[in-house]
């Protein structure tokens, strides 16, 4: 029964998780271990206390005093019930600081996911059609460029042609301060429109690597004994390419996906420096600048957190599109 | 010519990139001769455009500095970082990747759970956890970026070591006494290369951008001319004079591409039943 | 006198022609060939004879293949298909031309359900509408003795077994009605107990709607079983045509018999006769060959082989053989 199948995967992917999240945030406290002074010292210096009694009882009420061992344990507990902590730069709870900024990262990682998927898809597949025509090889420059080139100075360069030469898309930012059209729709459309350079810059490195990818797929799939069945029942190219190859020929573009959803996290991080998106990425800078540690590390933890649910869903996504798997 | 260099030769944009990496190479080199003072002096008027003067032909950055003379003293921050941070990745990927193939059993959970810890953690943020604990001078930089592009090579390592452990040779080394280190690194390392070989010209690529994007952040050192901190600079002067951030990323962009080829060619030479397309 | 009967399928000179990197291989050298309707045509050689090659130019399908056509024509229901309109071919593959082929296992899309590609067919060329289609599915997985027909429509091809699969493949190719079925090796590939059942199945199958089948093997036992004629190719060229019982009765082609002898056959009360291998293995032809292609596996090959190329010529009115030195003078 398919529910059973999924709800398999699910179960067993959690209990794997948890592993690794341990290490993940054994590997966030060794860190914080490791900076100089301890972090009573560290949070006195953000929030700028002098008075070294203030600190010295800052330091027994966070366990300072404890050996490492209980130390770590205390961490663990909090993280586990969703305590990273306390920023005193923003004097908010880092759990609270991220929740707010997380949808706006998400938003960004799934437009260019898609985009990169659908754009890349439709080029590897308009490649592998005209195999070695004119259309194959600009494709296969065009994709070679897109990968090499930084994800940073693309944004820098679409800026340039498209805000400021041709002020067709916003130059920074998630909403227009001080809009006019407040409704839902209006907002949304607000949204998209500061989010259409952003994604761009993110997704086409990816859609290169998809383009690529989907090309070899699809021309090892046109040799698979299926598709010359489906001609033989008069199905036109067109529909052989779409509804016989297609679904064969994504899966293993859904596998990088998987892959992917780190490295995407990563280059949302820059991206949304270069833009001033205000999701993780921009937090986590501001943090890194002001060696604002738990923020720091809170957003290693639920980066590595994100990745994991990510990647149970896309291998979910897998099951769907093929029948025969079963993770 | 061995048949591997000659399908490597034959591949054309293998070749071309080899050059182009080569020109880079050169840049580094020259840079003291060519640009003999600190490219980081002003020494012009600000803001000159690329191909309005002789003197500065890639023209001036905002506070007056010769882009040409950065971007020929940057070859060395960029291909000084991707070589060392790629030293880095290779030995620790190839080492834990080594003792998980080829110990099997509870050492090679214990490193595949290790490099999925490194794999789910995106790269960047790892780094910049890194570099916020301990300062972004160029050793914490080669090191932190060393030390999350290995998991690549250690999978590529595991599955090598995987498949050759069994091999006659081994089982013969093993039953002259030989020990397992012994073992790992003489007999089957040059055999399990190739792969790890095609890799490393990607493991390069992928530390310049690292670099690149870590100095554009504002994470490396001010006194060290960097393409990609010229990219950041030239954030200021958008508007009306975008070619500072355009000159030093088209310069990464061709290097990447031609580690890239590099990479392909060499994927082509020693491995001719992949890649063919 | 009865009307001579005009033939649903008939090829005409056919010269099939795969250009490979090591130079062009002709697959089919002026293939003549009739099928009516009604009747089943087995076409049987060894592999490499050509026989695929050919089902696929009837379909069009060479092409894809990577052949060209050089020579020739197919005539189907008295209309030049190939050459022709690719949307006239098109629309006639899966309606009313229908295909079966030797691997199961490999042929049925897998991501797709059952009903899905049973039912493609009739969404092509009859436009009809899902829920049509499915209900049709269910009678045309009926037909091919499918257990839980309704249940199957929602299986995967993975699921099935290998003769399962063979059946849906039957179902599919039969859907949309055809006049004309080409039936690839389609037992080859299955265990020994599923092979009868199927060839029954088709044999049943062809009697209840009159199609014309044309079925391709290699195994004499087959032909036997479930042909009304059979035609045996070598190196691209029809050697001997007739009927089955005649053919196997009284072989007039070297080739011909060197097959039987390979072969046993209840019918020819072979159980104390040794099988007989025909040395040699069928020539790849890089060039046109003037001669007889089978010669120099031939064991009564004279000079005169070489030189002048045997055209199929009756022995009686219905049995044709291709052979300077077995056609009468």
């Amino acid at each position: 029964m398919p529910q059973n199948r999924f709800l398999r995967l699910f179960v067993r992917r959690l209990l794997q998780m948890v592993p690794t999240m341990l290490a993940v945030v054994l590997l966030a406290f060794v860190l914080m271990s490791l900076a100089p002074g301890d972090l009573a010292d560290v949070m006195a210096a953000e929030a700028q206390i002098g008075d070294r009694d203030l600190i010295d009882s800052m330091r027994e009420l966070y366990g300072g005093d404890n050996p490492w061992y209980l130390q770590l344990g205390h961490y663990l507990l909090s993280v586990a019930s969703f305590d990273l902590g306390f920023s005193f730069r923003h004097n908010l709870p880092v759990a609270t600081l991220i929740a707010e900024r997380i949808p706006a990262t998400l938003l960004l990682m799934v437009a260019s996911l898609s985009f990169a998927v659908m754009v890349g898809s439709l080029a590897g597949i308009a490649a592998a059609r005209r195999r070695d025509s004119f259309v194959d090889r600009a494709i296969a420059a065009l994709a070679a460029m897109c990968f090499a080139a930084p994800n940073f100075w693309l944004s820098l360069m679409l800026v340039v042609l498209f805000s400021i030469h041709l002020g067709w898309f916003p130059v920074a930012g998630m909403q227009t301060i001080g809009a006019v059209d407040t409704s839902v729709l209006g907002t949304v459309f607000d949204v998209l429109h500061h989010l259409a350079l952003p994604a761009l810059s993110l997704g086409l490195l990816y859609a290169a690597i998809y383009a690529r990818v989907m090309r070899a797929s699809m021309l090892r799939c046109a040799s698979q004994d299926f598709v010359r069945t489906a001609r033989a029942k008069g199905a036109s190219e067109s529909r052989i390419a779409y509804r016989h190859m297609l679904r064969n020929a994504l899966l293993p573009v859904v596998t990088l996906v998987s892959l992917h959803v780190a490295t995407l996290f990563a280059g949302a991080v820059v991206v949304e420096s270069v833009f001033s998106w205000p999701g993780l990425g921009s937090l986590l800078m501001e943090a890194v600048g002001a060696r604002n540690h738990p923020v720091v590390m809170g957003v290693m933890i639920c980066s590595a957190a994100v990745v994991l649910v990510a990647n149970l869903l896309v291998d979910m996504l897998y099951m769907v599109l093929d029948p025969r798997v079963r993770l | 010519m061995t048949p591997a260099l000659r399908r490597f030769v034959s591949y054309r944009p293998a070749l071309i990139g080899v050059l182009f990496l080569l020109a880079v190479v050169a840049m580094a080199l020259i840079a003291d001769f060519a640009y003999p003072r600190n490219p980081l002096h002003i020494v012009g008027p600000p803001e000159l455009w690329p191909f309005a003067n002789a003197v500065h032909p890639l023209g001036t950055d905002a506070v007056g500095r010769d882009i040409a003379a950065i971007i020929v003293h940057g070859a060395r921050a960029a291909l000084a970082v991707g070589v060392l941070a790629t030293l880095v990745s290779v030995v620790v990927g190839i080492s834990i990747g080594a003792a998980g193939g080829y110990f099997g059993g509870l050492v090679d959970e214990v490193t595949t759970r290790f490099t999925e810890v490194f794999q789910t953690i995106p790269h960047i943020i790892f780094v910049l956890a890194v570099v916020t604990v301990f300062g972004a001078s160029m050793t914490v930089v080669v090191l932190a970026i060393g030390l999350t592009n290995w998991t690549s090579v250690a999978r590529v390592t595991r599955a090598e070591y995987l498949s050759w452990r069994e091999r006659d040779f081994v089982v013969a080394g093993h039953a002259m006494g030989m020990s397992d280190l012994r073992i790992i690194v003489r007999e089957i390392l040059p055999n399990a290369l190739p792969p790890i070989v095609v890799l490393v010209s990607f493991t390069v690529a992928a530390a310049i951008l690292f670099e690149a994007m870590l100095a554009f952040l504002g994470f490396s050192d001010p006194d060290v001319a960097s393409w990609g901190r010229l990219i950041g600079e030239g954030r200021q002067s958008l508007r009306t004079s975008w070619y500072i951030s355009a000159i030093p990323g088209l310069v990464i962009m061709l290097a990447v591409m031609a580690l890239n080829f590099i990479g392909d060619g060499l994927n082509d030479a020693l491995d001719p039943r992949g890649r063919r397309q | 006198m009865s009307e001579v009967a005009t033939p649903l399928l008939e090829l005409s000179e056919l010269s099939v022609v795969f250009d490979t990197a090591s130079g062009p291989v002709h697959a089919l050298d002026r293939v003549e060939l009739s099928v009516y309707a009604g009747r089943t045509m087995a076409i049987v050689g060894e592999s490499g004879s050509g026989k695929t090659v050919t089902a696929l130019t009837v379909m069009g399908l060479h092409e894809h293949a990577g052949a060209r056509l050089t020579q020739g024509r197919v005539i189907f229901q008295g209309e030049a298909v190939v050459p022709g309109d690719a949307h006239r071919l098109r629309a006639l593959r899966g309606s009313a031309m229908g295909m079966i082929f030797q691997e199961p296992m490999t042929s049925l899309n897998p991501v797709l359900t059952v009903g899905e590609q049973v039912a493609e067919p009739l969404v092509l060329h009859r436009g009809a509408t899902r829920f049509e289609a499915y209900e049709r599915a269910v009678g045309a997985l009926e037909r091919v003795q499918l257990p839980d027909p309704r249940g199957m429509l929602k299986r995967y091809p993975h699921q099935l077994s290998g003769g399962q699969r063979q059946r849906v493949m039957i179902a599919m190719a039969l859907i949309g009605g055809p006049r004309l079925l080409l039936a690839d090796e389609p037992t080859t590939a299955l265990d020994v107990t599923v092979q009868a059942q199927v060839l029954q199945l088709l044999r049943r199958l062809q009697r209840e709607d009159a199609m014309a089948m044309v079925l391709i093997t290699h195994d004499f036992g087959v032909v036997a079983e479930v042909a009304d004629e059979v035609a045996v190719m070598y190196a691209g060229r029809v050697v001997e045509v007739g009927p089955v019982a005649q053919v196997i009765a009284s072989p007039a082609h070297p080739y011909t018999q060197g097959l039987l002898k390979a072969t046993r056959l209840p019918a020819r009360r072979t159980a104390h006769t040794r099988l007989e291998e025909i040395a040699g293995t069928v020539p790849v032809l890089r060039a046109v060959d003037p001669g007889c292609t089978f010669r120099a596996r031939c064991p009564i090959a004279q000079p005169g082989c070489a030189t002048q190329r045997p055209v199929l010529a009756p022995r009686d009115a219905v049995h044709r053989v291709a052979c300077l030195l077995r056609s009468p003078e």
